[in-house]
């Protein structure tokens, strides 16, 4: 067997344009892998392996008429979250395990443009809601680090697929820590952008005004030439920025010399694991090694994001998730005996249990009487926590910290305490809340497993987030480490 | 805040969600602690503070009420009957 599943894009990208493979056989290496591991991981819904075929052929042809780009033919999967026109989209849910799209999200388009072979959609928590993986109606899915511990969530198939290398890269969503929280936990790379700068059009929602997609993948020269493709203005989408997109690949290799880096005292006190404190100490003075200068800063109202985000997210989930009525698609319940019994009976069978908690405590914050008291309060702490990050970037050009507080842990450790599992996005939520774009790298491991360093930067700051993670992974190796049985 | 059983049945049928009584006690126990857990926001004084509702600040766009590119599958036509979604009474 070839070892083509331990090359980046960059470099699969080249054995394409080199003639020395073909996205056909690149296309059947990681058909085989998954055929062959993902027992062990259960990290797809689905496996497209005709369309993928048929996919890398057109892609061969392209390449032959020298009009190929950068991701011409390399394969790649997306989360289940991602409309795809023809194939099954579930989301994680029975709710629409019948649902094929008769669509594709602007993401899936804009990706098939750029030439990419979609290998098939993986497995996430139901609805993105969750921070382990565990409550997909398909399963959980395994860590290929340890397969006894979960691989983060909600974009845990994307993840775990990526971090054994049965795709090169995959799509991904972040509505509160979705990307970069799975991406520290499986030791791969993850850039959630600012909200708004790639279109939520054919994404099912969430919360609308958190959600945001972003690549996920071996390095951030890879998420940058999966971003370059990505992002950009949609009228489809009308919460998405029209600002012209730069190339994310342009300034990977400037020099850090001077970057101020904030490391905010509240990601480094109490509840951090000993052990990932110390690798992410390291990584920081590797930063210093790189030029950087680092400097404490403050987040004084980070503490708030969690109880802040328990009331935006489902609050917004409550009425998103309202269109799933056994009426038009998906799920509906046998032998109603009327509208009403329809309605609730299939809502009731189709929703996993985390999903009913989180539609019933937004129905709550936005019932008769209750509004000012949570969803406004909400709004408005958002205007505070961002306003932490304005005064911090005035200071600082990033801030770095731990992305998640420990690392793996165990399946089902936290499935039977809601609060503590939503504790393990702690460091990542403030940034949803704010709209800031945030990235998670690999940056060594505690205890064999391994640990993320979170990137936050300004408002459309992308490119500098990629600069800043493209160095410190030209100098160390850790994103490039392969759980020994996948490898 | 705390929540009992009658409480998490209202909340229910406000969501339309059919819950088995056997589970009543389970989301009373969870919904109360997410609650206890969100209570912490009455810490901070929000007076006059303006709500976020998009971090840019943009604004809602709009764009000219017409029908464009209406996505429909073919098997969801079969069910349509002029432009109405079939279901059972």
């Amino acid at each position: 067997m070839s070892d083509f599943h331990k090359k980046n894009i960059t470099e699969l990208s080249a054995l394409l344009k080199n003639g020395e493979a073909s996205s056909v056989q690149l296309t059947e290496h990681f058909i085989a892998r998954i055929k062959q591991y993902d027992d062990k991981l259960n990290s797809f819904i689905t496996v497209t392996e005709d369309e993928a075929i048929t996919a890398a052929k057109a892609a061969d042809e392209k390449i032959k008429t020298g009009n190929a780009g950068p991701l011409t033919g390399i394969p790649i999967a997306h989360k289940d979250i991602f409309c795809t026109q023809g194939v099954k989209t579930s989301c994680g849910s029975k709710m629409l395990d019948n649902f094929i799209s008769p669509y594709d999200a602007t993401v899936v388009t804009k990706l098939k443009q750029a030439g990419i072979v979609m290998l098939g959609k993986t497995n996430m928590d139901e609805f993105a809601m969750g921070s382990s993986n565990e409550t997909s109606y398909y399963g959980a899915v395994k860590n290929p680090w340890d397969t006894g511990t979960v691989p983060g969530g909600s974009s845990g198939g994307s993840a775990s697929a990526v971090a054994a290398r049965l795709a090169p890269a995959a799509t991904g969503t972040d509505t509160g820590g979705s990307i970069r929280q799975p991406a520290a936990l499986c030791g791969i790379t993850g850039i959630k952008p600012t909200y708004g700068r790639i279109s939520r059009y054919g994404m099912i929602a969430f919360a609308s005004s958190l959600d945001q997609a972003g690549p996920m993948g071996q390095s951030a020269n890879d998420c940058a030439l999966l971003l370059n493709a990505m992002a950009g203005f949609d009228e489809k989408d009308s919460t998405c920025i029209d600002k012209e997109v730069p190339d994310y690949t342009a300034d990977l290799e400037k020099p850090l010399k001077g970057l101020r880096i904030g490391l905010p005292k509240e990601y480094f006190e109490k509840g951090l694991d000993a052990d990932v404190e110390k690798v992410i100490r390291a990584a920081l003075d590797e930063y210093k090694k790189l030029g950087a200068e680092l400097i404490d800063i403050e987040l004084p109202n980070s503490g708030l994001s969690v109880p802040v985000y328990y009331v935006v997210a489902p609050a917004e989930c409550s009425a998103n998730l309202s269109r799933f009525d056994g009426v038009r698609y998906g799920y509906r319940c046998e032998a109603p005996k009327d509208l009403l019994d329809m309605y609730t009976r299939s809502r009731g069978e189709g929703f996993g249990s985390e999903v009913k908690r989180r539609i019933m405590v937004g129905t709550y914050a936005l019932s008769s009487g209750y509004y000012d008291a949570y969803y406004l309060k909400a709004q408005q702490l958002r205007h505070v926590i961002s306003d932490d990050f304005k005064k911090a970037f005035e200071k600082v050009d990033v801030i770095m910290g731990p992305t998640a507080p420990s690392t793996a842990f165990k399946i089902g450790e936290k499935s039977d305490d809601p609060v503590s599992m939503y504790l393990s996005d702690i460091y990542t939520i403030a940034v949803n809340l704010a709209g800031l774009p945030g990235m998670s790298i690999p940056a060594g491991f505690a205890n064999g497993k391994p640990v993320g360093l979170q990137i936050t930067g300004n408002y459309f700051e992308e490119g500098r987030l990629l600069n800043v993670a493209h160095q410190y992974q030209s100098c160390t190796d850790w994103h490039r480490a392969i759980p020994e049985d996948f490898s | 805040m705390s929540l009992d059983a009658d409480d998490v049945k209202k909340i229910a049928y406000l969501a339309r969600l059919k819950i088995d009584e056997d589970d009543i006690a389970g989301y009373v126990s969870s919904l109360s602690s997410i609650l206890e857990l969100v209570e912490q926001m009455s810490s901070v004084d929000t007076e006059g503070v303006l709500p976020m509702s998009h971090p840019m600040d943009a604004v809602q766009r709009l764009r000219e009420d017409k029908v464009i590119n209406g996505i429909i599958s073919s098997k969801s036509r079969q069910k349509l009957k002029m432009a109405f979604t079939l279901c059972p009474r």
